[in-house]
């Protein structure tokens, strides 16, 4: 059995995060899996002077069943503008150094697309060893082979690597700096993950101040600010407050992907202090952090002032809110901004939390006209289980919270209770009730 | 013959700098207009500027889905086709009233212009991948559609650099907003139906399909059919007009004598997607059996079952779901229609009242992400877990024995070959 360390599973770019992939593996390599017999038959195919269909098949079965005796037939095909790509396809997955002494060595022959492919599959790999002839293509005349080696180097991130980019961020070609700044940012992430934060900022900011397109420098600030950890809070409120839409947004997104509860007092603050069409949408975010969200600042930013901020706050407590909205919400879901209205009786139809209904229920002796109507339509719409209080409602003076009980019945009422219903049908205290309960009845719960 | 993939400057991203935006913001569709101080009209500021990648026959219903929005401006369409840029054209500017829409047959010309903020991409699934990381890359939001990816390394790094780039990813996984499938998978989430058991997904079709290395035809000129362009990250082979069906080149790609991936990737990326919402979006099953009387079985970390099963379904459509625990089950499909072990289940409502289609929901979910930057129901870590289950499922088919799979290190335990099919070389110049 040889054992070999895998140092290049692909998704060499996943640093950190909720896949927590761990990039660098090492696993026993049972010589035996390979079928020796498989690979002499499609090294044959390589060998003989079939057709470059066969050839490609011999190619895509060799990424499985090859090792390393089957690298100098495939290096040979990498010249082959039809070949190469299905001999990268087997010399990608062949694990040990053969495969990556073949691409290395193709580097130093090869031109334009062909060795660009053969970087990219260096840099899927992972080799170390090839940072130094990676780096002498940064200089490259051909831009693309000049960024392909770019983000190869990003790709390994090891500390040669780093060297090499940064030399070059400031002075490379514009074409190539993008590249440049990638691979500086893929370094800077792969740096964060391992736990080397200090450095990984000082690579992000660097890339944050060069002359890069602005695609990268929202890369760099969102690993700088989550890499200084609890200090990034300055310059995630600054990104924040930025005059570039794409830096605002990229704060509105980094911010529900910050830890602690720090960062939900700031933005508490923030809200009161920001421009109306920012607060709206700050709210939205706030509301995406359930667990620390300061939601006495939503609450109050849906009492008064700017309607764009009332109507996201009010739809943001559908998310977060709780029994403690409840007055607020029936206030402004009796008011008289139709829009407001609308959206606080969906929320409150929705809202969350445990208590919520039996605070519903309690209100209901004690709730004024208005209020009597819309909380037994919420009785309904929540399905509570309050036959008892809203049969009272139905010796209520007013029609409409007469209207709102029955329907409420309609909703809630179980097959057990259901004569209660059936008798408003048939004989209700208030004649013009007839035709409403008549409609009330539903499939009984 | 072209048999290298377009040598295009490298002009792109750079153009990307300059924002025409500035500090403006674009205020969330809950927000009338009359709040903004408007008559009901959406202001241009405040408008989705989209472009099209690979706009076919899907991605022609999902286009229709674009323009009904109010607050979407479509503007340009990519396509290797320039049959098809025509045809999006004429869609695109009879419904404005216009001439204005641009076409393109390099995707990145599209990817260029400051103007776009997010694009639809609907090429076949043998682009998904490359297409949304290099829109990633040159900073747009996007809409993609499934199969996202063609193997489990692909669908790493589609989570990772959608992160890394902070751009807003909807796959075109529109279940996830259907109401009736959305209700379905809370009752498994939340406890209603008891712990849950097993969870059954139809992959609609087990078996591999070819698409591999054809009898050369001749290759029509390149702006009539770009067949380079076509390839893209596939490798190279010649032309042959089989293979322009984009909707089934190189599905789930990667395997040997099985380019297309076959069907567990077609509705898999809908139904494993459903079962993972069902189980709470957590990490991929860990085990996955040979396939067996038309099933294939697969085991999460906790023991639930995720089943994927041609038949045995209840009539209710294509795409069909079932989740079962201890306590009840449910089941559900494309007809909208749900059949449960209970009516209580329903707590009071009706089958006919949950609803299902159309499928706007998801288009519009999208663009509320795009303006508030929140995360969509299809987003990229949801996408990858349903895929890398699928692509699981797939290697197990293929070698046609149990495979585990490592959700720490993403690997498959002791599993040489399986894990060389976790990923494949791309074609040059292409890279993820």
């Amino acid at each position: 059995m040889t054992r070999l360390t895998i140092q290049r599973f692909t998704c060499s770019t996943i640093v950190c995060g909720a896949l927590a992939m761990a990039a660098v593996s090492t696993f026993a390599f049972d010589g035996a899996t390979t079928s020796p017999e498989k690979e002499h038959e499609f090294l044959a195919v390589l060998r003989s002077d079939a057709q470059g269909a066969e050839k490609a098949m011999a190619c895509k079965n060799l990424a499985i069943y090859g090792s390393s005796d089957a690298v100098p037939d495939l290096a040979k095909l990498l010249p082959d503008p039809q070949l190469s790509s299905w001999a990268r396809i087997a010399l990608e997955a062949i694990p040990g150094d053969a495969s990556d002494a073949a691409l290395r060595k193709a580097v130093d022959t090869l031109e334009g697309q062909l060795l660009v492919g053969t970087i990219n599959s260096i840099g899927v790999r992972r080799d170390a060893l090839a940072v130094e002839a990676l780096t002498g293509k940064l200089q490259h005349a051909d831009h693309e082979v000049a960024s392909a080696a770019a983000v190869a180097l990003g790709q390994i991130a090891n500390d040669a690597a780093v060297k090499s980019l940064r030399a070059v961020l400031t002075g490379s070609n514009a074409t190539v700096r993008s590249a440049v700044a990638e691979g500086c940012v893929l370094c800077a992430e792969r740096l964060a993950s391992d736990g080397h934060a200090k450095v990984a900022t000082e690579i992000y900011d660097e890339v944050r101040k060069s002359d890069v397109p602005l695609q990268r420098i929202i890369e760099a600030t969102r690993g700088s600010i989550l890499a200084r950890g609890q200090d990034g809070i300055p310059l995630l409120m600054e990104t924040f407050q930025s005059d570039e839409r794409k830096l605002i947004q990229l704060a509105l997104g980094t911010v529900r992907e910050f830890p602690g509860n720090e960062i939900d007092k700031v933005l508490a603050t923030e809200l009161s202090q920001t421009t109306p069409e920012r607060a709206a949408l700050l709210i939205q975010a706030m509301a995406d952090r359930p667990e620390t969200v300061v939601l006495s600042a939503i609450l109050h930013a849906a009492e008064e002032g700017d309607k764009q901020v009332r109507l996201s706050a009010v739809e943001a407590l559908r998310r977060v809110g709780d029994d403690s909205c409840l007055a607020t919400l029936l206030k402004i879901a009796s008011g008289d901004d139709s829009d407001l209205a609308e959206k606080a009786r969906t929320t409150l139809a929705r809202l969350p939390g445990q208590r919520v209904d039996a605070s519903i229920v309690a209100m209901l002796p004690k709730a004024d006209e208005s209020n009597h109507a819309l909380l037994l339509q919420l009785v309904g719409e929540r399905r509570i289980d309050a036959v008892p209080e809203v049969m009272k409602a139905l010796d209520s003076s007013a029609a409409s919270v007469r209207t709102a009980a029955l329907v409420a019945l309609g909703e809630t009422v179980s097959l057990d209770k259901l004569p209660v219903l059936i008798s408003q049908m048939v004989a209700p205290k208030h004649a013009e009730d007839a035709a409403v309960a008549q409609q009330a009845p539903r499939r009984p719960a | 013959m072209s048999n290298q993939a377009t040598n295009i400057p490298r002009r792109r991203f750079l153009q990307t700098a300059a924002s025409a935006a500035g500090a403006a913001v674009m205020a969330p569709m809950f927000i009338p207009a009359s709040a903004l101080g408007r008559d009901g009209s959406v202001a241009p500021s405040e408008r989705v500027v989209v472009g099209g990648i690979g706009i076919g026959r899907r991605g022609g219903y999902d286009l229709g889905c674009f323009l009904e929005q109010k607050d979407v401006q479509f503007v340009a369409v990519a396509d290797i086709k320039r049959k098809r840029q025509g045809e999006v054209k004429a869609i695109v500017d009879k419904h404005y009233g216009t001439d204005s829409c641009e076409t393109y047959r390099d995707f990145r010309d599209v990817l260029d212009r400051s103007d776009i903020d997010a694009v639809l991409i609907a090429t076949g699934p043998n682009w998904h991948a490359t297409a949304a990381m290099t829109a990633a890359k040159a900073g747009k939001d996007m809409y993609c559609e499934k199969p996202v990816t063609k193997n489990i390394s692909q669908s790493l790094i589609l989570a990772e650099t959608m992160r890394r780039t902070g751009r807003v990813f909807q796959a075109g996984t529109q279940r996830r907003n259907l109401p009736h499938f959305a209700f379905a998978c809370e009752l498994a989430r939340t406890g209603k139906l008891g712990k849950l058991q097993k969870v059954y997904a139809h992959p609609a079709g087990m078996q591999a399909l070819m698409s591999g290395w054809l009898v050369p035809e001749t290759e029509p000129e390149q702006d009539v059919v770009d067949w380079n362009m076509y390839l893209g990250p596939a490798a190279w082979r010649p032309y042959n007009a089989k293979l322009l069906d984009g909707f089934n080149f190189e599905k789930g790609g990667g395997f040997v004598g099985a380019f297309n991936g076959g069907g567990v990737l077609e509705w898999g990326s809908h139904c494993v997607d459903l079962c993972q919402w069902a189980v709470g979006d957590c990490p991929p099953p860990v085990e996955y059996d040979a396939p067996k009387d038309g099933q294939l079985v697969a085991r999460y970390e906790n023991g639930t079952e995720l089943i994927f099963r041609e038949t045995g379904w209840i009539p209710l459509g294509s795409c069909p779901v079932r989740f079962e625990g201890e306590d009840g089950w449910v089941e559900a499909g494309d007809s909208g229609k749900l059949v449960l072990s209970s009516p209580e289940l329903l707590a009071g409502r009706k089958v006919e009242e949950i609803g299902g289609y159309p499928a706007t929901f998801h288009v519009r979910d999208f663009l509320d992400c795009v303006k508030t930057r929140a995360q969509t129901k299809g987003n990229a870590d949801a996408a990858c877990n349903a895929h890398i289950a699928c692509h699981a499922a797939n290697i197990a088919l293929l070698l046609d024995r149990q495979v585990k799979y490592d959700n720490a290190t993403h690997s498959f335990l002791n599993d040489e070959q399986a894990n060389r099919l976790r990923s494949e070389a791309l074609r040059e110049p292409w890279r993820l």
